[in-house]
């Protein structure tokens, strides 16, 4: 069963085109890893996933993203989207003028949400499921931006989380982080799989095999392989893959 | 020693001697206006009308007079160079337009006060045919608008784009991106702009001359000539009186406090 | 990194020649035995087993030891998954060398006709010499061959199975030839493994 059915997706920055005609399913609940060289538009990928790409000036994506069987882009609004496909950046970036609190339910109070109850319940759920709630719980009016890096990006995945999006997509979460958090990271991105299909783009192939269950490999812009992790890692058939994962590439 | 560490040396010794120059200026005037100042300041001074020479009296119809021509000047101010502000940063895609918008905002900061004053003499006072706090108020805003806006956004436009993206990616509208993260993270500058802008038009003298004038009594109505602090500083530091002269000193101890506070206020805000 | 995956498999790919050496040396013992019933060469075929043993797991540590240092992926972690198994294998074959000449010690074999067992081993033998070979030298031709040839092992190893049930000779030959043919087999399959295992090195895919 697809969560997510990419079909024939091309995106372009002004009139240079970064993404060339990708055809790609992605299985419920499971982790899929995207890898690739710096610049091969796995970011962009990423980023067309939940209408973010249309966000920067000149942009443009042609092609279709099939969310349980609609089309995000011409079937559904991107506000909505973005709230059923959930986004974590490769920088920690909490709301610095918001409280740990606020950061967390930041997308429910200000789409209107004001219950005390109801927003009290997620913060302290979110937070426990991220792994958070006991280093914050006795402060939580404490501003986000003065976590440590590695808890900065926990309280993002719980932000992120607080709307229960069906998909979460990962911008390299664990580039800018110390590998004891980004251990924490990956611990709960296994986790988050049992009910959130997650999308993740790394350049740290070690961690694309530990931690995902399919693997797509995209170079200048375009698919060349997607598969089963195991697969990928330990036979890959086209001799790009072979090379971007044996490190010897260029 | 050589050539480096002299050269080091020369342009250390310099720079303090030049700070140490143009401190004591500025440590003079504080200190004069204080000593000269301090003598008149208690509570009949504070909260009195003006009297007639050698009957004592205060200044407390100008103190009041110049918070209220402040505060209307702010509420006019405060709210379209905001706007101003949010609209350069959010929405002015740096069009031709907002370039053009741009220009002319920050060179009425470069407009000489008097000329702002004559422009609401011209606008308001002549057709309404009298004095009037209003008038004043809109003169001062004009000077609130450019330094509140640009305030506004250079601290929207620092806001990251992580914090931006991060802030739609949650599926929010960008009106509320706007207003609620992007303003919200800007906050304190515009908070810190708008003290600065306050204190700026505490001082300014000329456009009031023009426009509210002065008043011996205590404020009947916006609508009215209103006394401030400035114009009777002006006025009694002129009149030749001795009482008058300390009194005029008085005033500009009061303000030289106030305009202090202010910048201590700010930089308290900012770096917290 | 200090160490290259191409220094790693030098390394491992030496030691497995090493052990082929050995292969090489015990092997003939076991020809000796079955062309002349020469006895008496247990004990150093022992010896070089336990050699080959130490070399094995001279290329176990270097395979772990290059996974923990360079955690190789695609054809760089199959050099290692291989090379583990192919000396698994060899030592092993060492193992059912020895044990032949074992076996030989306890009976008196004298009298018995060898001659087809013989055979067979000789193609066991080639099978083995191939599959390292394919192995080290990355021939995929040679390794398809291998695996191949193991039809005809046995098809010739139950065809002396048959014989030797239908024969009126001694119990003691017949006992022999059928444990040694048997070791035989087994020593081929191992063969085989190895061919597949290069199979797998090379192409990615497991032809089994």
């Amino acid at each position: 069963m697809y969560k997510l059915r990419v079909n024939g997706l091309s995106a372009w920055f002004q009139n240079k085109q970064v993404l060339f005609d990708i055809h790609l399913e992605f299985p419920e609940k499971k982790v899929i890893a995207i890898i690739g060289p710096s610049g091969c538009g796995k970011t962009t990928f990423l980023r067309c996933l939940n209408r973010m790409h249309e966000l920067t000036p000149g942009a443009r994506v042609e092609g279709k993203v099939i969310l349980d069987g609609k089309d995000i882009y011409s079937e559904m609004d991107a506000m909505e989207v973005r709230r059923k496909i959930g986004m974590v950046f490769q920088k920690p970036n909490p709301f610095p003028h918001m409280s740990i609190y606020d950061n967390v339910v930041a997308g429910l109070k200000l789409m209107g949400i004001r219950d005390r109850k109801i927003l009290d319940g997620i913060v302290e759920r979110k937070l426990k499921e991220v792994g958070l709630w006991d280093e914050v719980c006795n402060d939580l009016k404490r501003s986000g931006a003065q976590l440590s890096g590695g808890q900065q990006q926990r309280l993002c995945i719980a932000r992120a989380l607080a709307t229960e999006p069906e998909v979460l997509l990962m911008d390299e979460p664990t580039s800018s982080l110390d590998p004891a958090s980004s251990a924490r990271v990956e611990a709960l991105i296994r986790v988050l799989k049992n009910n959130t299909t997650i999308v993740i783009v790394t350049h740290n192939i070690q961690q694309a095999a530990r931690i995902s269950d399919f693997t797509a490999f995209i170079y200048n812009g375009k698919l060349i392989e997607y598969g089963e992790t195991k697969e990928i890692f330990e036979s890959p058939k086209d001799p790009l893959t072979e090379k971007y994962i044996t490190g010897r590439f260029g | 020693m050589n050539l480096r560490k002299i050269k080091n040396a020369l342009i250390r010794i310099t720079s303090t001697i030049v700070v140490v120059l143009i401190t004591i200026p500025l440590l003079w005037i504080i200190f004069d206006v204080f000593i000269k100042g301090i003598s008149v300041i208690g509570l009949e001074f504070l909260i009195s009308l003006p009297a007639p020479i050698g009957e004592g009296g205060g200044i407390a119809n100008a103190i009041l007079g110049t918070l209220i021509i402040n505060a209307m000047a702010c509420a006019i101010g405060l709210p379209l160079g905001i706007a101003t502000g949010i609209y350069l940063s959010e929405y002015s895609n740096d069009s031709t337009f907002s370039t053009f918008i741009r220009t002319i905002i920050y060179t009425l900061s470069g407009v000489p006060s008097i000329i702002l004053g004559l422009f609401a003499f011209a606008l308001i006072v002549i057709r309404i045919g009298h004095y009037t706090a209003i008038a004043a108020a809109f003169a001062l805003s004009i000077i609130v608008i450019p330094i509140v806006a640009k305030a506004t956004e250079e601290g929207m436009r620092a806001v990251s784009i992580e914090i931006r993206e991060g802030a739609f990616a949650l599926g929010l509208p960008k009106w509320i991106v706007v207003t609620k993260i992007i303003l919200g993270v800007a906050k304190s500058s515009i908070i810190t702009s708008s003290l600065l802008a306050f204190a700026r038009i505490s001082g300014e003298t000329a456009p009031l001359l023009f426009t509210a004038l002065f008043s011996y009594y205590w404020p009947r109505g916006i609508n009215e000539p209103m006394a401030s602090l400035q114009v009777l500083i002006y006025n009694y530091a002129m009149s030749g009186f001795e009482a008058w002269v300390i009194r005029a000193w008085g005033a500009s101890l009061l303000l030289l406090l106030l305009v202090l506070f202010i910048n201590i206020l700010v930089r308290r805000i900012s770096t917290r | 990194m200090g160490v290259s995956i191409e220094e790693y498999e030098d390394k491992i790919n030496s030691t497995i020649m090493e052990m082929t050496e050995l292969i090489e040396n015990i092997k003939d013992h076991v020809l000796h035995l079955l062309r002349d019933k020469k006895k008496g060469l247990l004990p150093l075929a022992t010896e070089l087993c336990k050699v080959a043993q130490i070399k094995e797991e001279k290329v176990m540590e270097f395979c772990i030891e290059a996974l923990i240092r360079l955690q190789p992926f695609a054809s760089d972690l199959r050099k290692l998954t291989t090379s583990m198994k192919v000396a698994y294998d060899i030592s092993r074959i060492c193992r059912y060398l020895r044990n032949i000449l074992e076996v030989a010690e306890e009976f008196d074999i004298s009298k018995c006709d060898t001659s087809e067992v013989l055979s067979l081993f000789e193609n066991a033998l080639s099978m083995i010499i191939s599959s390292i070979r394919s192995y080290l030298q990355k021939d995929f031709e040679t390794s398809r061959n291998v695996i191949k040839a193991d039809e005809l092992i046995d098809q010739k190893y139950r065809k002396i199975l048959r014989k030797l049930a239908s024969e009126d000779v001694e119990h003691t030959c017949i006992l022999f030839n059928g444990l040694a043919a048997r070791i035989i087999e087994r020593m081929a399959d191992h063969a085989c493994y190895i061919a597949n295992e290069t199979a797998y090195l090379l192409t990615g895919n497991r032809t089994l």
